[in-house]
């Protein structure tokens, strides 16, 4: 077995449990449970009265339909609404966490340790585990520039004035079924603050971690970049093997004021559910909106989704100041019995106000791949300008890719072009690799890495080599 | 019982226009008249039972259902109409001055607010051709059609169609017999209104059907003119057409409502055969509301559907284009170009699905839409979609909205030409590229003076170009 077949032989690799003391609620969605939550993280009033409304108003929205998805009902009542590993009272320092836990992130190959970073390149990580934030490194060395990072709950405590001004206005509650639900059940998550005139010296990143079965994660992340700010921000997610689904319902939030740049970069691998019947993996319903509220400001979206079983998920920018700029830059791959639908919305309200969509799709074995996305001018929108560009590879004939943009243009100074094409790996590229002796796994991921650089060239340095990696192992046996 | 259920459990509640429509309680194809045979009353009235049915599943359309995001349907489902009990009068001399009663074929079938009018038509001896009214080819080929309306008053899912297999009046019927080639001279079908003092809705079925090696052009106006002030109406039309092997039929569609209430639906269902083309050029001009609800199916290897599309419109005019392409057999090809030149208020919304079933490898589609706004009021929604389920296959799409060219402007005013005029040509340029189907030379110039009408330069140099040929204005 060559060294490539044996590298793209393997199997989901993350799927392991560890075997750790969790405190979990009992499964079953309540008043009383959004209570628990809100008592268990010893909230403040407002923040209670946030989640109860969010609560109620959840209990009068339906799910959305529109997705072209399919997937049984979720029973909410199924699901426990809050586990944390014991013992999670966060550590002074990082050599009092649990070591099982550092030995988890250690597999995953997240650097919790703050010597042991990854050649030349330092990074700050926030790990969130179950439902709580469990490590926070370098927050001194950040501290020291005045940026804050931590994890949500914290920031709930030691900055609130901040988390009550921004929280829910990217977002609202009401903004859709799952984010209503997340307002109302949400358990940590990461918090961002860069004060005026900061370029954030470091990369930030938050690891992901779903660890008990039948529970959900909950998320929430808040960004704020103030004037002149920059950072760039990067999120990782992975699952043990289960045999049923599991929810994860998160929201992301940012905000640019003037001149501020936020880039955001997630590389999703979540669990995606058996390679041949299809049964667990996560259910992604994902809501994240980022707002240029400053002239000039930019935020930028770049993913890479390989995970999920179902993915459910439009990063999208709200271009309110002037000159402001929005970016998506996506891959999202399915193989197996996994499906997508995502995509991005730029809204653009402001004057000169720039987008930039690039989505690649890729589909293999028995899944479904659709792009969804919308491109909105306002009638105040001045010289506004939108590229987008969609392409699809389909890898087999059972598979499907779709593609749904929406364009609304109430502007007559915009320009707006729309492109999109489909294409599958064809038998020419693959004989030409073959015939100088490169094995047809390694030429579809070579193929399919060509497919992707756009993207792969936004992605900041080691996470474009590793999302390369995934798309190799994600397509394994996909072709021939 | 869940609020859904509880919801679905309810009786349905009528829209004003669906009781006033259903409240006529008229059989298809007027067959309540005293002449018709018990046989055909007995038919008609399970076939509209079929139809009602059908329509109270479905139910009526709403701004939540995708088809119809845009359509502010609501302000016509809220209208009381009625089904005219005879056809208005035909302000002939209006229609005159528009160019419209040009003759543009040999073959002509005439008809006013759903009634067939034999006085407009022309129907000459001709080998080859059958082109009659419904009513009567209904009397001689009832097999051919009854078939057809059954399966559609069960099958449909647009509950305007419902309505139209219930209630629907008189139409064009036109065969063309295998290997005969009639496109040198266009069948020319015409629907016009006639002068109401109420808000009337016609519902219309039409039938073309394209014999094995066939040929032919046709041309189908739809025309609303003017009404009282206020008055709403609402012009219907069904068409289904069949292109059988290897042939070929270009057909061109024209909506032009000259009042804001007036709204002209077209229902298209097409079925496209083993290397059969289908060249379909819809023309959406004037001040109303047109909405093309398309379905075009290609059934046979090497069939092939080019769409072009063109949209112009002024004031509060608005056109809405729902249309799906299904390619169901390997080896099929599909090409869509569909333009929107928009103006103070109006609106145009292009929602555009091409659907690769999974057998259909070696699909060759394409997909375009190109608006061009010009006023800060107008409004362009495009929604050019791709659903694709076979991995061998070359698909496409885009979609601009944007302004002149600047520097094609430049270009042109650096060599001395005024801008108006610049922009006039310009303008003119991005809208004769839809017309590129339509070979016929005698429509395509009937079509071009359209356009020059509709965007409002019929004292400009292209008018005077395209009248002598020989126009010395700086064009």
């Amino acid at each position: 077995m060559t060294a490539v077949e044996s590298f793209t032989q393997q199997d989901y690799k993350y799927g392991f449990t560890t075997d750790i003391d969790s405190d979990t609620f009992a499964k079953g969605l309540n008043e009383d449970v959004v209570r628990a939550i809100s008592a268990k993280k010893n909230e403040p009033e407002w923040m209670l009265e946030f989640r109860l409304k969010a609560f109620a108003l959840w209990k009068t929205m339906e799910k959305p339909e529109w997705a072209y998805l399919d997937y049984p009902e979720i029973d909410y009542q199924d699901i426990s609404y809050y586990s944390a590993p014991k013992k999670q009272e966060k550590k002074a320092s990082l050599d009092e966490v649990d070591p099982e836990l550092l030995k988890t992130f250690e597999k995953l190959g997240i650097p919790l340790s703050e010597q042991k970073q990854l050649a030349g390149v330092t990074m700050a990580v926030d790990a969130v585990f179950d439902s709580v934030s469990v490590a926070t490194t370098f927050k001194k060395d950040l501290a020291k520039h005045g940026v804050i990072f931590c994890s949500i709950s914290e920031a709930l405590h030691e900055h609130p004035e901040l988390v009550k001004k921004y929280l829910g206005t990217v977002v609202p509650t009401s903004d859709n079924y799952f984010a209503a639900l997340n307002s109302a059940v949400f358990t940590d998550g990461s918090f961002v603050y860069i004060p005026k005139d900061t370029v954030c010296p470091m990369e930030l990143s938050t690891y992901f971690r779903i660890n008990t079965e039948d529970t959900g994660q909950f998320e929430r992340t808040l960004i704020i970049c103030e004037d002149n700010a920059q950072v760039s921000y990067l999120e990782g997610c992975t699952a043990p093997t289960f045999k049923k689904t599991q929810l994860h319902a998160a929201i992301v939030e940012l905000v640019a004021m003037d001149n501020a740049e936020i880039k955001y970069s997630t590389v999703q691998n979540w669990f995606a559910g058996d390679k041949d019947t299809g049964k667990g993996g996560i259910y992604n319903f994902v809501t994240k909106r980022g707002r240029c509220q400053g002239k000039n400001s930019k935020i930028s979206w770049t993913q890479v989704e390989t995970g999920s079983s179902i993915t459910w998920k439009y990063p999208s920018c709200i271009l309110q100041g002037d000159n402001s700029v929005g970016e998506f830059y996506s891959i999202a791959l399915t193989n197996h019995h996994q499906q997508a639908d995502t995509g991005t919305k730029m809204i653009h309200l402001g004057k000169n106000t720039r987008s930039r969509i690039i989505s690649k799709g890729i589909s293999a074995g028995l899944s479904n791949n659709s792009y969804r996305g919308a491109v909105t001018i306002k009638p105040g929108a001045t010289d506004a300008r939108n590229f987008t560009q969609c392409d699809s590879m389909l890898i087999g004939d059972a598979c499907r890719a779709n593609t749904f943009p929406y364009i609304d243009v109430a502007n007559s100074s915009a320009q707006v072009e729309h492109e999109a094409s489909t294409s599958k790996i064809s038998d020419e590229q693959l004989f030409y690799f073959q015939q100088r002796g490169i094995p047809t796994e390694e030429a579809v991921s070579a193929i399919v890495s060509g497919f992707c650089k756009d993207v792969f060239n936004v992605l900041p340095g080691e996470f474009a080599e590793e999302s390369r990696r995934l798309l190799g192992i994600k397509l394994e046996n996909s072709v021939g | 019982m869940s609020p859904k259920a509880a919801q679905l459990e309810k009786a349905p509640v009528l829209t004003v226009l669906e009781e006033s429509v259903l409240r006529s309680k008229r059989l298809p194809l007027q067959a309540d008249a005293p002449e018709t045979s018990a046989d055909t009353q007995a038919v008609m009235q399970k076939l509209q039972a079929t139809a009602i049915e059908r329509l109270q599943t479905i139910g009526m359309p709403t701004k939540k259902q995708e088809a119809w995001k845009y359509c502010p349907v609501h302000t016509l489902l809220s209208q009381s109409m009625v089904l005219p009990e005879k056809p208005g009068q035909l302000d002939a001399a209006l229609l005159k001055e528009a160019g419209h009663l040009e003759p543009l074929g040999q073959t002509r079938l005439a008809f006013i607010d759903g009634y067939y009018s034999p006085r407009n038509s022309a129907l000459p001896e001709q080998e080859g051709i059958i082109a009659l009214d419904t009513r009567q080819a209904y009397a001689q080929y009832s097999d051919s059609l009854l078939p057809v309306w059954q399966q559609q008053a069960n099958a449909t899912t647009d509950a305007f169609h419902a309505m139209n297999v219930a209630t629907h009046t008189n139409g064009a019927y036109v065969y063309v017999d295998p290997d005969e080639d009639k496109s040198a001279e266009a069948i020319h079908i015409a629907c016009f209104s006639g002068h109401q003092t109420e808000q009337t809705a016609t519902f219309q079925q039409h039938h073309i059907d394209m014999g094995g090696r066939s040929k032919a052009t046709i041309i189908f106006q739809c025309l609303g003119l003017p009404l009282d002030e206020g008055l709403h109406r609402l012009m219907h039309q069904v068409l289904y057409i069949d292109v059988a092997e290897g042939a070929e039929l270009d057909l061109i569609l024209l909506h032009d409502d000259a009042i804001p209430n007036g709204w002209q639906m077209m229902c298209i269902q097409g079925n496209v055969a083993a290397d059969a083309v289908l060249n379909l050029t819809t023309v959406s001009l004037g001040l109303g509301t047109a909405r093309d609800h398309l379905r075009l199916n290609i059934n046979g290897e090497g069939g092939m559907v080019r769409h072009h599309g063109l949209t112009i419109h002024q004031q509060q005019g608005q056109s809405y284009l729902h249309c799906q392409i299904n390619h169901l057999v390997p080896n099929s090809q599909s090409h869509q170009l569909v333009k929107s030149i928009l103006d103070d208020a109006s609106k145009n919304d292009f929602d555009a699905t091409i659907v690769v079933a999974k057998d259909a490898q070696k699909t060759d589609a394409t997909q375009l839409n190109k608006n061009l706004l010009l006023s800060d009021k107008a409004r362009a929604w495009t929604r050019p979609q791709l659903k694709i389920d076979a991995d061998d296959v070359k698909c496409a799409h885009g979609a601009t909205v944007g302004q002149l060219n600047p520097e094609e402007m430049f270009y042109l005013a650096s060599r001395g030409m005024p801008l108006e005029t610049a922009r006039c040509l310009l303008t003119y340029g991005f809208a004769e590229d839809a017309l590129s189907l339509v070979t016929h030379a005698r429509l395509h110039k009937y079509l071009s003076t359209q356009i020059v009408a509709a965007l409002g330069q019929t004292d400009s140099p292209i008018a005077c170009a395209m009248e002598c040929g020989t126009c010395k204005a700086p064009v």
